[in-house]
C-alpha cells in the first residue's frame, strides 16, 4: 500500500502547519482580541456561500466547529485574532462598521485581497488555513454532497455498480 | 501457560506461522503489543464524516520510532518533487520524514492494506547472481510455490487465470474482480501505449468464501474492512489458528526482554500484559514477526554476555540492508464523469516492467496500478481540499465539475539496499518499558532516483493517453520518506557471515530462534506487495519448526 490517505492528510496538515509556522515568526501585526463570532461566521460564509445545491458552510455548522478548533490551538487563536484586526481595518476602508455588515460583493473583495496577499502574511495564512478547515468540515456533511453524483458514505451499501458508467444527476 | 512455540507479533508473518503450527498440532502462544481491531466500534465508513477518520490512528496502533537526519534534496531531481496545485510543494530543502506506515494490532498492517496478494517475480530472487546488485535469496521461487498456494486458498485470493511471469501449480481460488469503470479507462490508455493491463491478484473476496461475504466495492480497504471480505490476517490466519484450539493470542502484551542463554538458545522471553503484570516463559522455540523495523530493534536491544552485539547479530548484519518503499503517483482530472471513487483500490495492474531487467540500464523492476483510493482521492473532502481550486462559488462549481473524474496512476519499484539505509537503536529515546526505540536511517541513491524518473514518466504518459488534463498532484518518495513495505534488516542467506537467518528462517547461531517477517527478504521485488510472500515464508518456516519439534531437536 504505497499511498494512503494518511500521507496525504499529513501533506495537507503539514502545509497548514507550515503556513502557521512561517506566519508566526514574521508576525508584525499586533495581537488584538478575537472579534465577535459573527465576524468569523461571515468570513466562513463568504469562503463557502450557500447555493441552490449547497446550504453554505455556516448552515452546516462549520462555524462552531472551526471556532472550537481555533480555541483549542493557541497558534491558530493568535492568527485569528490578528486576522480579525486586519479584517476590521479592511471593513472600515470599505465603508462598513464590521466585515459582517458589508454587502456580499464587498466581503468577496476583501477575501480576494486576503487570498492575493503575500505568502506568509497574516491575511494569506488566515485565508489558507480557514478555507482548508471549512472544506474539511463542510464536506463531512451529507447535505454538501447534493449535485456531486456521490452515493456515499461508502458503507453499508458500497458501490456495486463500480464497473459501469456512473449514473448522471 | 503452556506453549511449544512463542510468536511475537500477529501480523501477516506471525499469524501465518501460528496457523501453520497450530493447525498441525503444535501449541502456540502469540504475543501482540497492539489491540484487537473491532470494526463495530472503530470503523466509521457508514457515517457522513468517514473521510475525516483514517484507520484508527491512536498510539495503541502505532509503534514509536525515530528518524535520523534525512538527506538534502538536489535540484537535479526537481521533477521528482511531491506537489499539489492547491497546497504547493510537500518538502523543503531536505527530504521529509513522513511515516513508516504500519499497524500494531492483531492482523498487523494487513488491517489497513489494500489487499494486494502478490507472488515475487522469480528473477527478483536472484538480484546478485543475475543482475550484479543486491543479494540473492537462499531459496528459489519453486521452493516457495506450494506455500503461496496454501496461503492463497486460506485467504481466498481473487486473481486472473493467467500469469506469465510467475509459474503456478494451481489456479487462484476465486475469479478476479471486474475492473472498475475508471480502471477500464486506465487499461485502455495502457493498451494505446502498448502496455498490458491485468486484474490485480487481491486478498479481497470476489465471491463469498468460507463464511465471509464478497466485497461490495466501497474502495476504503485502507480504513479497515468492516465486512471481513478483505483477507487481513486477523480474520483469516488468526481466526483459523484459534479455531484449532491450540493457539492463544494475547493482545496488548509488550515484550520487554528476550534473553540469550547457554547452548546457543534463547533462554527466556518476558512481557508485560495490558494490566501491567509481568510474565516470563522459557520457549522451546521463539518466532519473531514484528516487521523490518521492530524485529531488528528487539534483537539489538537483547544484548547480554552471551550475545554482546545483540541477539543473532554475530555477523553485524541485524538492522542493515533496510529497504523502504520506492513509490510514485500522478493524479489528473478526466473530462468525463467516471465515478472513479468506486471499486477496490488497486484492481488493475501492469507488470510489464516488473522483471529486474525490464528497464534498460536500471536494474530492478517496477509495477503500475490504479491509484485513486490509495491516494485517498475517493471522497468529497479530499476532492474539496486537493482537487477543486478556488473558493466561494467558483470552488463549488469546480466540485460539481470534478467529483468522480480523478484518475491516479501509482507505481512501486525495487529498492536496492545501500549502506546509508538501516535501522539501529536510538541512544536518546526509549519506550515506556525502557527499551531503546528503533531509529530509521534512509538514503535514496542514484539508481533508485533513475528508477523513480522512469516510474514518474510512465505514470504521466498513461494519464495523458487516458485523455486527462495535466496532473494536479504528484507524490513520490524522493522528497518524502513514506514506507508501507519495508524489508531486509534480518536478511536470510546461506552464509552466516553475511546474513542473519538461514533458508528456513532460523538464526544461524541461535537454534530455537526464527524470524518470519519481511526483515528476512534479501530483495524487495519490483513493486510486488509483500504480504503474500511473508505468509508463504512463514508457513514454510512453520513447517520446519514443526518438523524440528517432532524430531525433538528444539
Amino acid at each position: 500500500m504505497p499511498f494512503t490517505r494518511r500521507q496525504v492528510l499529513t501533506l495537507t496538515g503539514a502545509s497548514l502547519l507550515l503556513s502557521l509556522l512561517t506566519w508566526w515568526p514574521r508576525r508584525e501585526t499586533p495581537l488584538v482580541p478575537a472579534s465577535r463570532p459573527d465576524e468569523l461566521s461571515a468570513w466562513i460564509d463568504t469562503l463557502l456561500p450557500a447555493e441552490t445545491d449547497f446550504p453554505g458552510a455556516v448552515a452546516l455548522g462549520v462555524g462552531e466547529r472551526m471556532a472550537a478548533a481555533i480555541a483549542r490551538e493557541p497558534a491558530y487563536a493568535r492568527l485569528t485574532a490578528a486576522a480579525m484586526g486586519w479584517l476590521a481595518a479592511r471593513a472600515r476602508e470599505a465603508g462598513g462598521t464590521t466585515f459582517a455588515a458589508l454587502p456580499e460583493a464587498r466581503r468577496v473583495d476583501i477575501v480576494a485581497a486576503a487570498a492575493a496577499s503575500p505568502e506568509g502574511s497574516t491575511p494569506r495564512t488566515f485565508f489558507q488555513a480557514t478555507l482548508d478547515d471549512a472544506l474539511f468540515h463542510a464536506y463531512a456533511d451529507a447535505r454538501a454532497w447534493t449535485g456531486l453524483t456521490y452515493a456515499g458514505p461508502p458503507q453499508p451499501i458500497g458501490f456495486p455498480d463500480q464497473a459501469a458508467a456512473p449514473k448522471s444527476g | 501457560m503452556h506453549a511449544d512455540v512463542v510468536i511475537v507479533g500477529a501480523g501477516a508473518g506471525g499469524a501465518a506461522c501460528a496457523w501453520a503450527l497450530a493447525s498441525r498440532g503444535v501449541r502456540v502462544l502469540v504475543l501482540e503489543s497492539g489491540p484487537w481491531y473491532d470494526p463495530v466500534r472503530e470503523n466509521r465508513l457508514h457515517l457522513p464524516d468517514w473521510e475525516q477518520h483514517a484507520f484508527p490512528e491512536g498510539k495503541e496502533y502505532r509503534h514509536a520510532y525515530t528518524f535520523a537526519q534525512m538527506q538534502a534534496l538536489n535540484p537535479q531531481w526537481a521533477q521528482l518533487r511531491s506537489w499539489n496545485h492547491n497546497l504547493g510543494q510537500a518538502a523543503g530543502d531536505t527530504r521529509r520524514a513522513l511515516k513508516y506506515q504500519h499497524v500494531r494490532g492483531v492482523g498487523g498492517s494487513t488491517l489497513h492494506f489494500v489487499g494486494e496478494a502478490h507472488r515475487l517475480h522469480p528473477a527478483a530472487m536472484r538480484m546478485a547472481s543475475r543482475f550484479g546488485v543486491g543479494a540473492d535469496w537462499p531459496i528459489a521461487y519453486g521452493e516457495l510455490e506450494r506455500f503461496y498456494v496454501e496461503a492463497e486458498y486460506l485467504i481466498g485470493v481473487a486473481g486472473p487465470l493467467h500469469d506469465r511471469h510467475r509459474p503456478r501449480s494451481r489456479a487462484y481460488p476465486l475469479p478476479p474482480h471486474a475492473h472498475s469503470y475508471a480502471s477500464q479507462r486506465i487499461g485502455s490508455a495502457c493498451a494505446r501505449l502498448g502496455m498490458s493491463w491485468s486484474p490485480n491478484s487481491l486478498a479481497i473476496l470476489s465471491e463469498p468464501w468460507q463464511g465471509r461475504p464478497g466485497c461490495n466495492y466501497c474502495g476504503q480497504c485502507a480504513r479497515g474492512c468492516p465486512r471481513a471480505d478483505k483477507g487481513s490476517a486477523d480474520v483469516t490466519f488468526v481466526a483459523q489458528a484459534q479455531a484449532s484450539g491450540r493457539c492463544t493470542v494475547l493482545a496488548r502484551c509488550h515484550v520487554t526482554a528476550i534473553v540469550p542463554g547457554d547452548g546457543d538458545r534463547v533462554a527466556r522471553v518476558s512481557w508485560v500484559d495490558a494490566d501491567g503484570t509481568e510474565h516470563s516463559l522459557r520457549p522451546r522455540a521463539l518466532v519473531l514477526a514484528c516487521g523490518a523495523v521492530q524485529t531488528p530493534r528487539l534483537l539489538l536491544a537483547s544484548a547480554n554476555a552471551h550475545a554482546p552485539q545483540g541477539l543473532a547479530n554475530e555477523s553485524g548484519q541485524v538492522g542493515r540492508h533496510f529497504m523502504e518503499t520506492l513509490a510514485w503517483a500522478s493524479s489528473a482530472l478526466h473530462p468525463d464523469a467516471l465515478g472513479s471513487h468506486r471499486g477496490v483500490p488497486s484492481d488493475g495492474i501492469c507488470w510489464d516492467f516488473n522483471a529486474p531487467d525490464a528497464i534498460p540500464g536500471i536494474p530492478g523492476g517496477v509495477r503500475f496500478s490504479v491509484g485513486m483510493a490509495e491516494m485517498d482521492l475517493a471522497g468529497p473532502i479530499n476532492y474539496a481540499r486537493r482537487v477543486a481550486s478556488g473558493w466561494g462559488r467558483a470552488h463549488r462549481a469546480a466540485m460539481r465539475n470534478s467529483f468522480g473524474r480523478v484518475l491516479s496512476v501509482a507505481s512501486v519499484g525495487e529498492f536496492l539496499p545501500n549502506d546509508g539505509t538501516y535501522i539501529d537503536l536510538d541512544p536518546h529515546a526509549r519506550d515506556a518499558h525502557g527499551l531503546a526505540l528503533a531509529r530509521i536511517h534512509s538514503r535514496i541513491d542514484e539508481l533508485e532516483l533513475r528508477r523513480l524518473v522512469f516510474m514518474a514518466g510512465k505514470c504521466r504518459e498513461i494519464l495523458q493517453a487516458a485523455g486527462t488534463a495535466k496532473p494536479f498532484e504528484e507524490f513520490g518518495t524522493y522528497d518524502t520518506f513514506n514506507a508501507t513495505h519495508v524489508f531486509g534488516t534480518c536478511r536470510m542467506g546461506s552464509d552466516a557471515r553475511h546474513s542473519v537467518v538461514d533458508k528456513d528462517c532460523r538464526s544461524h547461531r541461535w537454534r530455537n530462534l526464527f524470524i518470519v517477517d519481511a526483515s528476512v527478504f534479501p530483495s524487495s521485488g519490483g513493486g510486488e506487495s509483500p504480504s503474500l510472500t511473508i505468509e508463504a515464508l512463514a508457513i514454510r518456516a512453520g513447517a520446519h519448526v514443526r518438523n524440528l519439534l517432532a524430531k525433538r531437536e528444539l
